[in-house]
């Protein structure tokens, strides 16, 4: 772990915070879906997304965050710092790109810059990672297992966020059978435990044996999954992608949205 | 690794409650629109900004307002044209997204010069978000 570099100048912590939000919110805020949610989204279901955010934003602040906060008010106030900044970097970025002008309905705009600043405050918060010289995240010998959760909850957030608006994923759902999707699940599963194994710090020896597979499986791998899964089902009901849908393609819906959070939360291991 | 001393300073302190209050009237508001959902239907409104000259007839700009509450998709426009002969000529046009109690902007292409006739514009249909 680093020290606390106390001498930093006030513009250092918030050019990170700035950088890490544009960074993760940019490719939510050049797809055409996320705009037009803002103008639409159920209030409700904004409200939850928002709520349910936070307890994960504040965990994440006590691993990362854009400055080496000790304290529960300082990581409070960390993450409230963060939604600031990504609702004004948001702001700025939409007006500059003209999404956001005089024409359009106040009440919408702001719907959508407090959505949009849900990524974008995620991105704040990771930016000691992202755009920082420098990680409090403890490596994998110092971390125990609530952090491995939250990493891959972290994971399968920013990439669900990502996907779940546009229009692909259901299109894709409808597209595929029930084969299709044993299939993608399969693939997922295979492709998140490679990255669990890539992440885990076992020797040659100990790869070779089944009980480390199966431990390192069921402990990231399927709870990965599983973490990936609630996600994608969730981002999936804000945005409203589900609504009025069989079960059967509800369920291929998750499975394909299931696949990039699935692969973000794995991955998330090896990266943050 | 943890201490009691909070060490954040002043101007994060301040954003932090700029943050909260973000956040608060947020709160509020989406609860506010939830418990008073607006469900005035969607409502056209056309008005014409510019009618121009162009290489194969007339150009007319129109600005499109939806005044209801509900935004739609996939917004068909018509655009009708009658001359003194009373001839018609239609034209159409179509908007990807316009959201409720907001304005957007179409060109409609005519042959004849629309302003010795009598135009009138009506939405043909729209897809639900």
């Amino acid at each position: 772990m680093t020290e606390r570099d106390d001498t930093s100048p006030v513009w250092v912590g918030l050019g990170r915070a700035i950088g890490g939000s544009i960074i993760f919110s940019l490719p939510m805020m050049m797809t055409m879906e996320m705009w037009w949610i803002g103008f639409y989204v159920d209030p409700l279901r904004l409200i939850c997304l928002i709520l349910l955010s936070l307890p994960l934003f504040y965990r994440i602040s006590t691993m990362v965050g854009f400055r080496n906060s000790k304290t529960i008010g300082d990581n409070i106030i960390d993450v409230l710092v963060s939604y600031a900044v990504a609702f004004v970097t948001t702001a700025l970025v939409l007006s500059a790109v003209g999404v956001i002008n005089t024409d359009t309905d106040p009440g919408a705009v702001y719907s959508m810059l407090l959505l949009q600043a849900v990524p974008g405050s995620l991105g704040a918060l990771l930016a000691r990672n992202i755009v920082g010289s420098s990680s409090k995240i403890p490596e994998d010998d110092g971390r125990n297992y609530p952090d491995d959760l939250t990493i891959l909850a972290t994971g399968a957030l920013f990439l669900a966020f990502s996907l779940a608006p546009t229009e692909e994923i259901v299109l894709l759902s409808y597209r595929m059978t029930a084969w299709h999707s044993l299939s993608l699940l399969l693939l997922t599963l295979l492709v998140m435990h490679a990255f669990a194994l890539a992440s885990s710090k076992c020797n040659s020896r100990e790869l070779k044996q089944w009980t480390t597979h199966w431990e390192i499986f069921v402990r990231i791998t399927a709870t990965g999954y599983l973490i990936a899964f609630a996600i994608g089902f969730f981002m999936l009901w804000v945005f409203e992608s589900i609504d009025d849908k069989s079960f059967f393609n509800t369920i291929k819906g998750v499975v394909v949205l299931g696949f990039p959070a699935g692969v973000g939360a794995a991955a998330s291991r090896l990266i943050l | 690794m943890k201490t009691n001393k909070e060490q954040t300073p002043l101007w994060e302190k301040i954003l932090g409650i700029a943050g909260l209050l973000l956040l608060i009237t947020g709160f509020f508001y989406l609860g506010w629109m939830a418990i008073n959902e607006d469900d005035t239907s969607p409502d056209v409104i056309f008005s014409i900004n510019k009618i121009s000259p162009v290489s194969k007839g007339f150009l007319v700009e129109v600005e499109v307002t939806n005044t209801g509450a509900k935004s739609l998709a996939a917004v068909y426009l018509e655009g009708q044209l009658t001359d003194n002969n009373n001839e018609t000529e239609i034209s159409y046009t179509q908007l990807d997204y316009l959201p409720s109690h907001s304005k957007s902007y179409a060109g409609f292409f005519f042959n004849a010069d629309p302003r010795t006739g009598r135009l009138e514009f009506k939405p043909s249909g729209y897809q639900e978000p």
